[in-house]
């Protein structure tokens, strides 16, 4: 069975684990603990990140990676257009442009330590990060006027990929004006694989 | 018959090597970053991130380069640039690609971009200095990814040795590199491959030269980043 090494947006690969139907073990690696830090889970993922998927042939990490290979082995579930280069292509780009930018721009608002030692520094690099996500979502917003997903009428790995981030972007002030994305995000929370992949049993 | 919009010295150049690789018949169309074009308003009706590459197909326009390098081995399947029929491997590759965008190419805009990032002299110096730091890390990190290699994938080329010969080319003019001997030794296959050359070339080096000048003699770096020979080793 597959398990998956859990905690932060280690949602996005459960969502997507869900979304298929695949049995799966969650073992949480608690960040506030640092426990992605410690001998035994960098052993796991050297990166000492998550999500880790523990899979037959191996460890796999990275979210664009873990959202493919899900839709890949489980073609059944339709979580990506297979049979279509560009389609595939275009959902790659975008898992690609989440999580080289977007969750990029999360990290400097959340943990400006990881780039910076210095207050006054972190504070620039805070504020800038939180000016570029309202750019990046307004972007986002266009490319869902279409809708209803990413990718137009089917629903792929992208929309998963998104949620994670629009639920994190629903405490500032401007989400409610990026409209498609709101809209996008209630859809998302509608499938029973969102709360799913947010919980953790015990808590 | 593809275009890829270019800039040097940008990680465009993976584009370009990939498409050397696949013998695409393609077109350049090379924007300059200094001078802003990523910027202009008909860049942006191209590609509203602003940034390149930018791939324009028969199908549309495609970014990123991690979805790019899928899209042409896909498309150029007797190209061998993907292990499309193994799942698994498919995926280490995906992996691979998405570490270096999203860890490793956002750490290398740091260290030498970091006048881009932050205001005062001081911050901007805290930057590169940790990003230097991070940068050897990572590296770290793809040496055991890499195992005994030759390549990152081990005995089959793939788009992901074509991403990471452009970040060990930058990697090799820091003096930590030689600790790093698999990736060292994958720089110097790169180099043999014909798609090296056709994209590292002469403009190229040039640009890539004048941009390194601006940056050298940041001292976070502990040395001159000019005194290493291109490529470094």
């Amino acid at each position: 069975m597959l398990k998956l090494f859990f905690g932060g947006c280690a949602v996005v690969s459960r969502m997507a684990l869900e979304e298929a139907r695949v049995p799966y073990e969650l073992i949480v690696v608690s960040l506030e603990k640092s426990e992605q830090r410690k001998p035994e889970y960098l052993a796991i993922n050297p990166k000492g990140r998550v999500p880790a998927l523990a899979t037959p042939h191996g460890i796999l990490t990275e979210n664009p990676a873990i959202l493919l290979y899900v839709a890949l082995t489980h073609p059944e579930a339709r979580l990506a257009p297979l049979q279509d280069p560009w389609r595939l292509a275009r959902m790659n780009a975008f898992n690609g442009f989440i999580a080289s930018t977007i969750h990029v721009e999360f990290s400097k608002t959340g943990r400006p330590e990881r780039y910076l030692n210095t207050e006054e520094a972190k504070a620039e690099l805070r504020m800038r990060a939180l000016a570029a996500l309202r750019g990046h979502f307004e972007l986002i917003d266009k490319e869902l006027a279409a809708g209803p997903w990413m990718l137009g009428g089917d629903f792929s790995t992208a929309d998963i990929y998104l949620s994670f981030f629009s639920q994190l972007a629903t405490r500032f002030d401007w989400f409610a004006s990026c409209r498609n994305v709101a809209a996008h995000l209630d859809r998302m929370k509608q499938r029973p694989s969102f709360d799913a992949s947010y919980a953790v049993s015990g808590s | 018959m593809l275009k890829l919009f270019y800039a040097e010295p940008s990680c465009a150049a993976i584009v370009r090597m990939a498409l050397e690789e696949v013998g695409a018949d393609y077109e350049l169309s090379r924007i300059s970053l200094v001078a802003g074009d990523q910027r202009k308003p008909d860049y942006l009706a191209l590609n509203p991130k602003g940034k390149v590459p930018t791939l324009v197909t028969a199908n549309g326009v495609l970014t990123e380069v991690g979805a790019i390098l899928l899209y042409l081995a896909q498309t150029f399947p007797k190209a061998r640039l993907a292990p499309l029929q193994d799942t698994w491997r498919l995926a280490r590759m995906m992996s691979f690609n998405a570490f270096i965008a999203s860890s490793v190419h956002v750490i290398l805009n740091q260290c030498f971009r970091a006048e881009k990032h932050l205001t005062a002299p001081a911050s901007q110096m805290d930057m590169r200095t940790k990003a230097a730091g991070t940068l050897r890390d990572y590296f770290g990190i793809i040496q055991t990814e890499m195992g005994k290699g030759p390549w990152v994938l081990g005995d089959v080329f793939s788009a992901a040795d074509t991403c990471l010969c452009f970040y060990s080319r930058l990697a090799a003019r820091f003096d930590w590199f030689a600790e790093y001997p698999q990736v060292a030794a994958h720089l110097t296959a790169m180099k043999a491959r014909p798609s090296y050359d056709a994209t590292f070339d002469k403009s190229f080096r040039a640009q890539e030269d004048l941009f390194l000048n601006l940056i050298g003699t940041y001292p976070a770096f502990g040395y001159d980043v000019r005194l290493k020979a291109e490529g470094g080793v």
